[in-house]
Order: C-alpha cells, then structure tokens, then sequence
C-alpha cells in the first residue's frame, strides 16, 4: 500500500466516521433517554438526503442552494421526528420491548415506500458546493477539500452537544429525565416534552448527516438500512448512551471500513462485524460504556 | 379544604393496593399516615403526586381536582413530593439537584439556593458532587431540599427515617420543624411513629389498605393500645 492510498483511504474513513458519527449520536441519545431502539434512524437520514438533494434541485439556479438544504432539509426530518414521538412512540412507552420494534420497523418500510414514491427508484447526485469544489494539498498530495469539512464537522458538533448537555439547563433536565423520569416528573419537568425535544435532536443530526454526505456519493433508496446497521455497530462499539464512545466508535468503524474496502473489498462487509465482535469479548459494555 | 382525599382506589397493575381511602389535611397542619409495611402508604403519596394515579375517587388540591393530571402539573400546583428511596440524580451535581426543583414562574417563592444551604450546611460544602458521592443522610437532605425549592404549598414525605441512623434522623426532624415553621403544610409516611407523633397534630393508620383509625396524634401519643394494635409486631 502506498503512502498516497494509506493517506487516501485514511481521509475517506474519517469522513465516513464523522458522517456516521452525526447519526450515531442521535440514536445512541435517544436510546439513552427514550429506551427506544430507533430502527427507522437511518430512514430519517436517509429522508434528509432527499429533502436536501429536492432543495438543490428545487433552487437549481440560486447560489448557495446546497447550503440552503442543510439547513432546511434537518429541520423538516426533526419535525417528522416529532410527530412519530408524540402520535406514535408516546403511545408504546409502556408496552413490551418488541412493539417498539415493530413499530419503528414499520417505519422504516414507510418512509423507505414514500421516498420511493416521491424521488423513485434512481439515483440522485448532488453537487459538491462552494467553496469545497477543490483540492487540499498535504504532503504533497492532494485531497478533495469537501472531505475536510466533514471531518471538522464531526468535532463541532460533538462539543457542541456535550456543551448543550453539559452546561444547559436543558441539558441538565435531558440528564436527570434520562436518570430517573419519574423522579424528574414529580419535580415539575414536562417529561413528555423533553422526549419530543430529545428525539427532535436525534432526528435532526440524522437528518443533518444526511444532507451532507450526498456530494461525496449519491442519494438513493437503501441507505437507510446500509447506515443503520453501521451507527448500530458504532454505538455497540462505544457503548449505548455514550456521547464520546459513538464518536470513537464511529473513527474506528469508518477507518475499518474504508480500509478493508481497499485490502479486501469483497469481504469488506464483514469488518464491522468481526470489529464489533472482538470488542464485545474484550469489553463486553462498548469502549467508554459503563457496565450496567 | 386544602386537601381532600375522597373514596380513592388505586392498583399497581392488576394488584389492589388502597381501597376507598379517604383523607383530609388543613392549610398549615401537619397530617401523619402510620401504619406497617406494605399497607399502602407510599402508594397513597404516589397517588396523589400522580405517579400512580388512582383508578377510582377524587383528589382535590385547594379546591381544585388534580387526579388524572400529570405529575410534573400536579409538582406545578404546588405540590412537593418527596420520595423514601432517597431518588436523587446520582450523575447531576448536587446544586444541579436542586436546580431540578426549581419551578419558574410559579408565582410561590420563599426557597432558594441561599436558603437552602443555611438549613442544609452540608450540602452547600457537598454542591460540586456528583449527587451519588452523598451518604445516606446526605442524600435524603438532598431530596427534602431538592423539593424545597420548588416552594410547595403541600409538602409528602414518604418514610423519611427509613435505614437512617438515630443521629440523623433527629437532625432530620428538626428541618422537619424548621420547614413547618415557614408555613408548609405536611403529610409525612411513617412506619416509626416516635419519629412523627411529635410533630404531626393528627395522624391516620392504614392497615391493608383501608384507613382504619384517625384522629389527633395526641391520642395516639396518650393510649399506646391502639399502636399496638395496628403497627406492633
């Protein structure tokens, strides 16, 4: 392997990693906070590439559209967040684990039907937008510079949720309803409010991933299990509920991948797998979980 | 009436656990519930905090019916609940505890983080902890002075002696003491009625879920036959 391809392969895991990590975020708050086990995460990223590729479409001729659409397209997956917590989840707390399941699954092959219905079944491209249109030169060699961004992206927004966790009084509430609801509810917090504001979050992360991975590939059905089974992987590796370990978890599965697809890429599948099992026997609560 | 309990039945799941229990409780008094384990006690408080909402009878809060309301409207209207597993938030600081008791714009005010570290030195010395790091004793000051600073109107105390060394419990009801003084109305759960019999001007004594004696608390205090009947061993 040459310097160029280690150097390549490494940036492309990275950004993965970060994109991953936008996603892997959300669900792994709001399995932290909700005890649900959104199976239709990916679906919501999935809808915000959609959203975000019709903004670029519909705004064809109106500079900086892309833009536009990572702003708009987060918003509207975080609003449909919302109504699936208050008209479907709100209803199912209180039921057994595996009607949580089902209805989640449920969503996935409806919003999988109803982007199909919308955007069909091709495939969409979405342009790399200003001003990342270049190339970065690092040792001489030189990288798409869209890359970058993403992979500053996953920083950013890393501080930023363990600011608004960390140092709100949102984040404080959002702490003490995950630790004990009950007790967070006789104090006066509106619990199920807090649970529509948290699964808002995870939505719009999701759906904020989704805007941005498209210019470094394509929109297109099928993303939504592809990424869901892989923001798994990485909240398995960090542990549920850890905010620091999805983001390592999410390094290490998007190094791992972009790699093995490189050495092997017909087994390229079965890395994350293997990665997620080897950390299981050495740590059977994910690198930063904590044992229950 | 300040508080009017009326005719609730309440279940965890499919089991009966109050039976047409009925209670009331005057502005500034300080009402007991005794009675053995298991008799119902804490689901009483729970019931009318909304935790465990009852399924049958009315609860009215200063005239106004509250059953059926969530707990955090209920805690709005003012009514503090303080639980006997010492439920604090193990991962919040201590100050960020009682931040979480904090109500704004509930028109009631008297508590304050200031106030509340006069009453509860230690916790003022303890507020950069995190909650969990408490002893016993701590942390059941925690979870008094976490609802504290809510100003509730009418404050439930669930069991507050439980496992908690004589020492501290003494310490305990004299904040008791302290928190009647400023005009709380209380109705505290006891299994240990030396520890409420003193501050208490009447009690009620649940036994499998029905109240079957109430009266003033100096009764109980004067005849120990009646103790004896329903909370000796």
């Amino acid at each position: 392997m040459t310097f160029e391809a280690f150097a390549g392969q490494t940036l492309a895991g990275v950004s993965l990693g970060m994109v991953w990590f936008l996603i892997a975020a959300g669900l792994s708050i709001i399995f932290g906070t909700l005890k649900i086990l959104n199976l239709a995460h990916g679906s919501l990223y999935m809808l915000g590439s959609f959203c975000c590729y019709q903004v670029t479409v519909s705004l064809a001729h109106v500079a900086g559209n892309f833009w536009i659409g990572v702003l708009v397209a987060p918003i509207v997956v975080a609003l449909v967040g919302g109504v699936i917590e208050v008209f479907l989840l709100r209803p199912i707390y209180k039921a057994e684990m595996i009607y949580q399941y089902i209805l989640t699954f449920a969503l996935v092959l409806i919003i999988g039907e109803a982007c199909k219905m919308i955007w069909g079944v091709g495939y969409h491209s979405v342009q790399v937008p200003w001003p990342f249109q270049g190339s970065i030169g690092v040792f001489g060699l030189s990288f798409p510079s869209y890359n970058f961004f993403l992979i500053a992206m996953g920083p950013l927004v890393f501080i930023g949720l363990r600011t608004l966790i960390n140092k709100t009084d949102l984040g404080r509430n959002i702490r003490a309803v995950t630790e004990n609801r009950e007790m967070a509810n006789a104090l006066g917090t509106n619990v199920p409010r807090v649970y529509t504001g948290v699964f808002m979050l995870g939505a719009w992360l999701a759906g904020l991933a989704g805007s941005l991975w498209p210019p470094v590939s394509v929109v297109a059905l099928g993303s939504d299990m592809a990424v869901v089974i892989d923001c798994f992987i990485i909240v398995v590796i960090g542990g549920l509920g850890s905010l620091a370990g999805a983001f390592v978890g999410a390094i290490i599965l998007g190094l791992t991948t972009a790699f093995g697809l490189y050495l092997i890429p017909k087994l390229a599948v079965a890395f994350g797998f293997i990665l997620m099992i080897i950390i299981l026997l050495i740590r059977p609560y994910g690198l930063m979980g904590e044992p229950e | 009436m300040f508080l009017k309990v009326e005719d609730i039945d309440t279940y965890y799941d499919a089991t009966h656990i109050l039976f047409r229990v009925s209670l009331e409780v005057a502005e500034g008094e300080t009402v007991s519930v005794l009675g053995r384990n298991g008799v119902g006690k804490t689901t009483l408080l729970r019931s009318i905090i909304g935790l465990t909402p009852p399924r049958k009878g009315k609860i009215y809060f200063q005239d106004r019916k509250i059953n059926g309301r969530q707990p955090f409207q209920i805690a709005r209207h003012g009514v503090g609940f303080v639980p006997e597993d010492r439920d604090i938030f193990p991962n919040l600081s201590v100050k960020e505890n009682l931040e979480m008791g904090v109500q704004k714009n509930s028109g009631r005010s008297g508590w304050d983080l200031d106030k509340i570290y006069t009453l509860f030195p230690i916790l003022k010395e303890r507020r950069n902890q995190w909650g969990g790091t408490l002893s016993g004793g701590e942390q059941q000051m925690l979870t008094i002075a976490r609802t504290l600073m809510g100003n509730p109107r009418l404050l439930l105390l669930d069991e507050l002696s439980e496992g908690l060394a004589p020492l501290v419990v003494r310490a305990i009801k004299e904040q008791i003491l302290l928190i009647q003084k400023e005009g709380v109305t209380i109705l505290i759960s006891e299994q240990d009625s030396s520890f409420v019999l003193d501050v208490s001007s009447r009690s009620y004594i649940l036994e499998k879920g029905h109240v079957c004696w109430h009266g003033p608390s100096q009764e109980l205090r004067d005849d120990s036959t009646i103790l004896d009947r329903y909370l000796g061993v």
